[in-house]
């Protein structure tokens, strides 16, 4: 059997494989450009953390030293720091009811209401709820004036008359006030 | 045979170059990914240190900031506050605390019970029923904060005329244990003022 050689194909391959080559050399030096910047902003990099980090290690060293030299009181110190800010928080929840009982005592204290001061009670967010008596209308009506002041209001965020009774077998009069008290300095 | 004459071709001299830079470029990316991952290492390693840092430079600064007022007194400090509020809590060191409370305040604590709704892990709710003098009742309400020996408060206080001589009081009891390391936030920027030791002696003249 007779060998042909087709040369028009060879020499189609061949522009093809040489189109190829071009194109992958011009790739080549493409990346080989990249690579170059590349790697000098990576080695820029490299020194600029490398030294960053001899210097932070630096630093630690010299804070270690420090609390070394002072391991003791660092360990006191930081025990106190921690339940003393419990310490506050905890207190930060108490109602201060007597100091709010006896400012609230000073408030009716001018006109004589002291002793008709039945009940009285106050939480941490200083809701109050008291109790005043009065032998009768007239004076309970005198009480209800005196908690319409406006000197007296300012001690008050809100203040309501949430009754006012009258106990039959005592023949006294009741006038129950709800409320918001001013928070004390 | 014509593979083997197209790979001739590719390994002649011609193309050699090409195939050299193709092989340069592959051993520069894997050298370019390789400074890549040891500068990630490294940012790692800094990011890791700073954060350290932090942590070191608020502990310094929290011993700076505090040691010429606190350093000799301290121990004395930590002591009263580890009365108030203890690492644990044990059902003695609760009754030693009542009868401490009733001796110092001249009242009469008839009974006691938990609160279990308002009780938490640091916190103990009490309601106790109280026997007393009026003026006694009065002192109780007014002093009640560190006279047992431990910290209490009371979140809501109920006064009656009529039945002040024997009342219900709620009372809060607490125990914390203190962690080993304080968050940056809280350490670095507490500064202990003499307002402060001022009120940690007061409470010690009350106990």
């Amino acid at each position: 059997m007779k060998r042909r050689i087709n040369l028009f194909s060879q020499r189609i391959d061949n522009q093809t494989a040489k189109r190829y080559l071009r194109y992958g050399k011009r790739v080549t030096y493409g990346v080989l450009l990249f690579g170059v910047v590349t790697l000098m902003v990576f080695f820029g990099t490299y020194i600029y953390l490398n030294k960053h980090l001899a210097d932070l290690k630096t630093k630690k060293n010299s804070y270690d030293r420090y609390i070394l030299a002072n391991q003791s009181f660092n360990q006191e110190i930081q025990h106190f720091v921690q339940k003393f800010s419990l310490l506050k928080t905890y207190i930060s929840t108490d109602a201060e009811g007597h100091r709010y009982y006896q400012s609230f005592l000073s408030i009716v204290e001018p006109v004589g209401m002291t002793d008709n001061v039945v009940s009285f009670s106050i939480d941490n967010t200083h809701v109050v709820d008291f109790s005043i008596s009065a032998s009768t209308y007239e004076e309970g009506i005198q009480s209800l004036a005196f908690f319409e002041q406006s000197e007296v209001l300012e001690h008050f965020d809100s203040l309501t008359l949430e009754s006012f009774d009258i106990s039959q077998n005592l023949a006294e009069y009741s006038l129950n006030f709800n409320g918001v008290m001013e928070p004390l300095e | 045979m014509e593979i083997v004459d197209k790979l001739k071709l590719l390994i002649s001299k011609k193309y050699i170059s090409v195939v050299l830079f193709v092989l340069l470029d592959i051993v520069f990316i894997l050298f370019l990914a390789y400074l890549g991952y040891k500068i990630y290492g490294v940012y790692t390693e800094t990011q890791a240190l700073n954060a350290e840092i932090d942590q070191l430079k608020s502990s310094s600064l929290l011993i700076k900031n505090n040691k010429d007022l606190l350093e000799e007194n301290i121990s004395e400090y930590n002591a009263l506050l580890d009365r108030l509020i203890p690492d644990g809590e044990t059902y003695f060191q609760v009754i030693s605390s009542l009868e401490q409370l009733e001796d110092r305040m001249g009242v009469s604590i008839n009974s006691y019970s938990i609160n279990l709704s308002e009780t938490t892990e640091e916190k103990m709710s009490l309601t106790l029923t109280i026997s007393g003098t009026k003026q006694s009742i009065e002192t109780l309400f007014e002093k009640y904060h560190f006279s047992s020996g431990r910290l209490m408060t009371n979140e809501k206080l109920d006064y009656s005329r009529e039945g002040l001589e024997s009342t219900t009081f709620t009372v809060n009891i607490f125990h914390a244990t203190a962690d080993t390391t304080l968050s940056n936030d809280v350490a670095g920027s507490n500064v202990i003022s003499t307002e402060d030791i001022e009120f940690i002696k007061s409470i010690e003249a009350e106990l």
